[in-house]
């Protein structure tokens, strides 16, 4: 494809996405006190997290596991955020699973754009603006003027939007390959959020391989925090960047190699 | 001009085999055991511009296997394909461009929103700029006469506006094939007839091909001019709708459509 | 007689509602899996908040029991009978329940008592599993407390599976319930689940003592971590009078929307 050709391409998904978002949230307004019910649950549910963490540190004071309990709050606000525009833009990778076994990926299929971007923009979750908001307020609550401490945050967001979406897609597209992977997408979606909250010190050093290779949830949330405390060099923002869209080049590479095994029918069979 | 033309097309799934119970259960996780099961065997056939060939089988007998090769869905595996002069799978997105589809119970609408909100998003997945989509919704609009409720969420439609909505969301990028699966289930016999009414409208002045599936006699009857029907796979009949009468062998002078194509499923069961 | 006619009805629903459990060993497998992460995930973070100094009165082995026991209520007695009552009430399918020959609330509970026997006998074999590899027995624990122990998580689970009912049959006058029933799963959590109530600073731990929530999850756990004959004697009434409050408000409810179907219809 030509300059111009994959230049015309990108502001045709770009209109679609904005599409997708505009009728999505429309949608979601059809029922607003759902809506307002939803985000309310998640803040409070989050509310909840972050009470466990000033018992925690009402008990012991000064820090644990390496962090302070402002430095908890970050990542907390950073993880909220950033899991709640994932699941804003890309809800639908979680979906994945489903929609192969019901054979609804074919209406997809039928429809002149990329299978991907169309499949991960269709839907959005009601609880992630609860979520999202919920990054801001922490931020703006314990965080108000630091400018550091937002840009930070703003980077980390961005990175765990795009990670997490990645990971799920990636865990879901074994469907392709293995039946019905659901619990693996759900288990691994779980694992991403578990590695982020929590201080990355706490887990041994299995776990913390893990969290920087396969399930890459930690350079978007513990690298942040670190850039922000200048524990890590400015330049190491660079590198997670890099590492984030190789992680999510590989993740669309899989995706499509999987979509071959579903146009060849491989796939269907699970559903007779 | 021919639109589509199939030679020797063939499907081949390979499923896995497994027994009732935990134990063999197991067995299949340790060592899977594969059959192959022939979905489609070497249909072969041409459809020429401008036609509206009905698609008729018993269950199973390979219908949506063959209509999914057809859009780009699902690969061949052997023998040739070729739509609109491409091959679908390589060539899907500029496919997709021309070709529509209504298929079954699966909406293309937004269920919580009204009808001119997913005209909207088709409009831009089709590459149709907003005055063009302006002009088309208002045309389908007035040809399917959607104006009293393209404004109304779809979940409030009553089925048959629902599937108007359908249609027409279907033909908005102007396709030259439509691919229709089961249009008319469920609805009653006055709807029927206007989706019928419509579809037979939009091929007579637009030249549109209509490939339909359909369990129901009277789709074939008043819709169809070429009946191509299929059974485990195999191609057993494709005449003029009028021919099926005598290639079913039905004596009866007043047997029902509904009569004749049970007595060449049974044919088809019975060779 | 007749009571023993009726225990049997519902002895065979609870049998059914097992055998039903069973088939599904896959989504069980799945729910093992999360079972294990989260209280993998715990186990490390009390470690790592153990490292920094005691914690009101648990050891950091207690602290790790408590939270296998707090889990493993929460993922083996766990039910759905919020939404199960409020898919019920909003459709009308409630009013149908009204002509069987059996109590509606006493067939919903026997239906799921199947389930959650079953889920506690698999879970309670993961737990003890897991507490045993991650941080070895649980001192001063002894068989003879077992007795003790069922009927306080009974207890637990009769209080909550009511309480969660009573929520779901609010939507007979409350048009969207499901903020009602949120506040009181995060009560639960923050009173009990993720920590011991003896964490929490004193006011809010008096007031934690003579609220419901705390008692769903933190009275089983105290339980079994440091039990005693006079720590039994203490919670146990409570326990039981906070269920049969929660068992009496979900009677209440129902006959209350029973009687406003049978007036107004469905």
């Amino acid at each position: 494809m030509n300059a111009i050709g994959a230049a015309r391409s990108f502001r045709k998904h770009l209109r679609i996405f904005g599409c997708y978002y505009r009728l999505n949230l429309a949608s979601a307004l059809e029922y607003r006190a759902s809506f307002a019910i939803q985000a309310f649950g998640m803040a409070l549910s989050n509310s909840s997290f972050i009470f466990f963490w000033w018992i925690a540190f009402r008990q012991v004071g000064g820090s644990i596991a390496g962090y302070s309990f402002e430095d908890v709050l970050f990542i907390w606000a950073a993880s909220s955020g950033g899991f709640g525009l994932s699941t804003i833009l890309f809800a639908n990778a979680s979906n994945l699973s489903n929609l192969i076994i019901t054979g609804e990926l074919d209406a997809f299929l039928l429809q002149p754009c990329s299978v991907l971007m169309n499949l991960i923009c269709a839907k959005t979750s009601l609880y992630a603006y609860g979520d999202a908001m919920y990054g801001i307020i922490l931020m703006a609550l314990f965080y108000a003027g630091d400018s550091a401490a937002w840009l930070w945050f703003g980077y980390g967001v961005l990175l765990f939007a795009a990670i997490y979406a990645a990971i799920t897609l990636t865990a879901h597209t074994l469907t392709f390959y293995m039946g019905d992977a659901g619990s693996i997408g759900a288990l691994a979606s779980q694992f991403s959020l578990n590695f982020s909250i929590y201080p990355e010190s706490i887990y041994g050093p299995a776990v913390r391989a893990l969290m920087y290779s396969l399930i890459p949830a930690a350079i978007a949330v513990h690298v942040p925090l670190k850039l922000f405390r200048e524990l890590l060099h400015p330049a190491a923002a660079l590198s997670a960047l890099g590492g984030a869209i190789a992680y999510c080049a590989a993740a669309c590479a899989f995706f499509y190699r999987g979509l071959r095994r579903y146009e060849s029918g491989n796939v269907i069979v699970t559903k007779m | 001009m021919p639109v589509i033309t199939t030679c020797g097309l063939t499907k081949t799934y390979r499923a896995k085999v497994k027994g009732e119970g935990l134990g063999a259960s197991v067995r299949a996780l340790v060592k899977p055991q594969w059959k192959q099961v022939e979905a489609v065997r070497g249909v072969s056939l041409t459809i020429e511009r401008g036609e509206i060939a009905a698609f008729i089988g018993p269950n199973g007998a390979g219908k949506s296997t063959f209509i999914k090769m057809l859009c780009g869905i699902l690969h061949p595996s052997g023998g040739e394909l070729s739509v609109l002069g491409m091959l679908p799978l390589k060539d899907r997105r500029r496919l997709a461009m021309r070709i529509g589809s209504v298929f079954g119970q699966k909406s293309q609408l937004w269920l919580h929103l009204p009808a001119i909100d997913s005209f909207t998003l088709l409009a831009a997945i089709y590459e149709i700029s907003d005055a063009e989509r302006r002009r088309r919704v208002a045309e389908l609009s007035d040809v399917f006469e959607l104006g009293g409720f393209i404004q109304t969420p779809v979940r409030k439609l009553s089925l048959g506006q629902r599937i108007r909505c359908e249609v027409a969301a279907s033909l908005l990028h102007d396709p030259e094939i439509l691919f229709l699966d089961e249009p008319t289930i469920g609805l009653d016999v006055v709807v029927k007839q206007a989706i019928r009414e419509l579809i037979l409208r939009r091929n007579r002045e637009r030249g549109v091909t209509v490939f339909l599936t359909s369990h129901d006699p009277s789709d074939i009857e008043n819709l169809c001019r070429r009946a191509i029907v299929i059974d485990r796979g195999s191609l057993i009949m494709d005449c003029p709708v009028e021919r099926l009468r005598t290639e079913s062998g039905v004596e009866s002078a007043d047997a029902s459509m509904e009569d004749i194509i049970a007595a060449i499923f049974r044919k088809g069961a019975a060779s | 007689m007749k009571l023993v006619r009726q225990l049997r009805k519902y002895a065979v629903i609870a049998r059914v509602s097992f055998s039903n459990a069973i088939a599904y060993r896959s989504a069980l497998f799945t729910r093992f899996a999360f079972y294990t992460l989260f209280i993998y995930i715990f186990m490390r973070l009390w470690g790592a908040i153990y490292r920094e100094g005691g914690v009101g009165g648990y050891s950091y082995v207690q602290i790790v029991w408590y939270l296998i026991m707090t889990e493993g209520i929460a993922f083996a007695c766990g039910s759905d009978v919020f939404g199960a009552m409020n898919a019920d009430v909003k459709s009308g399918s409630i009013a149908y329940q009204l002509g069987r020959p059996t109590h509606y609330v006493v067939m919903q509970l026997a239906s799921s008592l199947g389930q959650v026997i079953l889920n506690t006998m698999l879970f309670g074999a993961l737990a003890v599993t897991l507490g045993l590899m991650f941080v070895g027995p649980l001192p001063g624990f002894g068989i003879g407390a077992i007795p003790a122990l069922a009927l306080s998580i009974a207890l637990s689970f009769i209080q909550n599976y009511f309480t969660l009912m009573t929520l779901g049959l609010s939507s007979f006058v409350i048009e969207d319930n499901t903020a009602l029933y949120l506040i009181y799963q995060k009560l639960n959590f923050m009173l009990g689940m993720f920590l011991p109530v003896e964490f929490l600073p004193d006011a809010l731990r008096r007031a934690a003592l003579n609220m419901p929530f705390s008692y769903v999850y933190w009275a089983p756990a105290k339980l079994f971590v440091g039990y005693t004959p006079e720590l039994f004697r203490q919670l146990i009434p409570r326990q039981a009078g906070w269920a049969a409050l929660a068992g009496a408000l979900a009677f209440t409810a129902y006959g209350a929307g029973a009687r406003r179907i049978q007036a107004n219809g469905g």
